[in-house]
């Protein structure tokens, strides 16, 4: 015992760190980055192949934009893949408005074309994101999960639980109460 | 004996290489401005020495994105502070602003007023200790070292270098910019002079963490003479409000 006392003094003396004073902890949480119009391409090929299955759509070439303008929306559920890293990372509001591709023209009648084209693929993807994730807000038309005493939101089947990371309330995606 | 003199020289085998790098530390603390020293301190001191004291802080901090580069967010906080051990922080930042009472009983609470979840950390009951235990479970406060009951010390405990840069104009403000070293960062800091010492700006870069992040702070709106309510600093639960519990930190620096 005295042996082990002798060691274990000996290490702490030696191994004191001498650290300074000044604040500077942040956590290891990582910010989500992804390149959006990378997305955007990809379910454009998608798109396509929807389109030649009905022949009607290839003669109208705008449908396929205005797809491509809708899945902008659905690739930021794809985003939420970040949780691929461990479900560390945090994603920002992606939200992007009037910066969102094709967004500011022609939406009033792009959107109801798409309405009649609305690729299937769009459910399985909204569907997709990652248990564990963690979002600063939620996204909109959420409805409260009774699940006794605790606060869940069903936010279009993706299910939400609110705690609080570090001083930021955060919401995480968990499973289906 | 023999044996407890082994394991006492295989002690100190394993930990001399430590002491060497403490040796070698210490060496290199000897080259400290008194007079970057004596700014800190004449800024810091009004802090130590107030009944209450309130600010408000702009925090810019760096953190890593999925791709390995730096990515920097924004936060406000509204801080009030009574002597020796109650703090009230209103957060500005991600998501809904949230607020912290903690008046010195042994609880800190953490409350969002817009969606009325709140959680409750149990912590020590001096100042100091409260913030060091709520740094270990995430909430780091970029302004600590200028809530503790020695901010001087707080800022200047183990410096490795200090320095006065000079004397500077920051937005057309005459502002005295200070450079410190210490263990694991470097930091700087830029202080108002005259009668009125404050701090004006610190920034402080981590050399720990890939990157360096940095942490930067404006200062606003000292006050060394509020009047808070007791209120501010204890927590009233609504009846409406839930409870809810701290996310399960990832591996911490």
């Amino acid at each position: 015992m005295r042996n082990i006392i002798a060691f274990l003094l000996m290490v702490a003396i030696g191994c004191q760190p001498l650290y300074g004073r000044v604040e500077r902890a942040g956590g290891n949480n990582r910010v989500a980055v992804q390149n959006h119009s990378n997305n955007l391409n990809s379910n454009a090929n998608v798109n396509r192949n929807y389109n030649a299955n009905t022949n009607v759509n290839r003669n109208v070439n705008v449908n396929q934009n205005v797809n491509v303008n809708r899945n902008v929306n659905v690739n930021n559920n794809v985003y939420v893949h970040g949780g691929y890293y461990g479900g560390c990372c945090y994603h920002e509001d992606n939200d992007w408005g009037a910066f969102a591709a094709g967004a500011a023209v022609g939406v009033a009648t792009t959107a109801a074309v798409a309405a009649a084209t609305r690729p299937k693929q769009t459910t399985v993807v909204t569907n997709t994101v990652v248990v564990g994730s963690v979002v600063p807000s939620l996204p909109g038309g959420c409805a409260t999960v009774a699940n006794g005493s605790v606060v869940i939101y069903n936010c279009s089947n993706v299910y939400y639980k609110p705690f609080y990371q570090g001083s930021t309330l955060v919401y995480q995606v968990v499973t289906y109460p | 004996m023999n044996k407890f003199l082994g394991i006492l020289i295989l002690g100190l085998t394993v930990s001399r290489p430590m002491l060497g790098q403490k040796n070698e530390t210490q060496k290199a603390a000897t080259d400290v401005d008194p007079l970057a020293l004596q700014i800190v301190k004449a800024a810091t001191d009004p802090l130590k020495e107030a009944k209450a004291y309130s600010f408000r802080a702009l925090v810019s901090r760096d953190l890593l994105g999925t791709n390995d580069q730096i990515i920097t967010t924004f936060s406000t906080s509204q801080v009030t502070v009574q002597r020796p051990n109650k703090l009230h922080i209103k957060f500005r930042g991600r998501g809904e602003p949230v607020e912290l009472f903690y008046d010195g009983s042994g609880k800190a609470v953490l409350y969002s007023p817009s969606t009325k979840f709140y959680t409750t950390l149990s912590t020590p009951t001096s100042i100091d200790a409260c913030l060091a235990d709520m740094s270990k479970k995430g909430v780091n406060i970029a302004v600590r070292n200028f809530l503790e009951s020695d901010p001087y010390a707080s800022l200047t405990d183990g410096l490795t270098t200090a320095y006065a840069v000079g004397k500077v104009d920051v937005f057309d403000e005459k502002v005295y910019h200070l450079a410190f070293t210490e263990p694991g960062a470097e930091w700087q800091l830029w202080v108002v002079g005259g009668d009125n010492p404050r701090v004006k700006r610190l920034e402080v870069i981590d050399k720990d963490k890939p990157h360096n992040p940095r942490i930067a702070v404006d200062f606003f709106d000292w006050d060394f003479n509020p009047a808070p309510s007791e209120d501010m600093f204890t927590f009233s639960k609504p009846a409406d409000a839930h409870e809810i519990e701290m996310l399960k930190l990832t591996a911490e620096r």
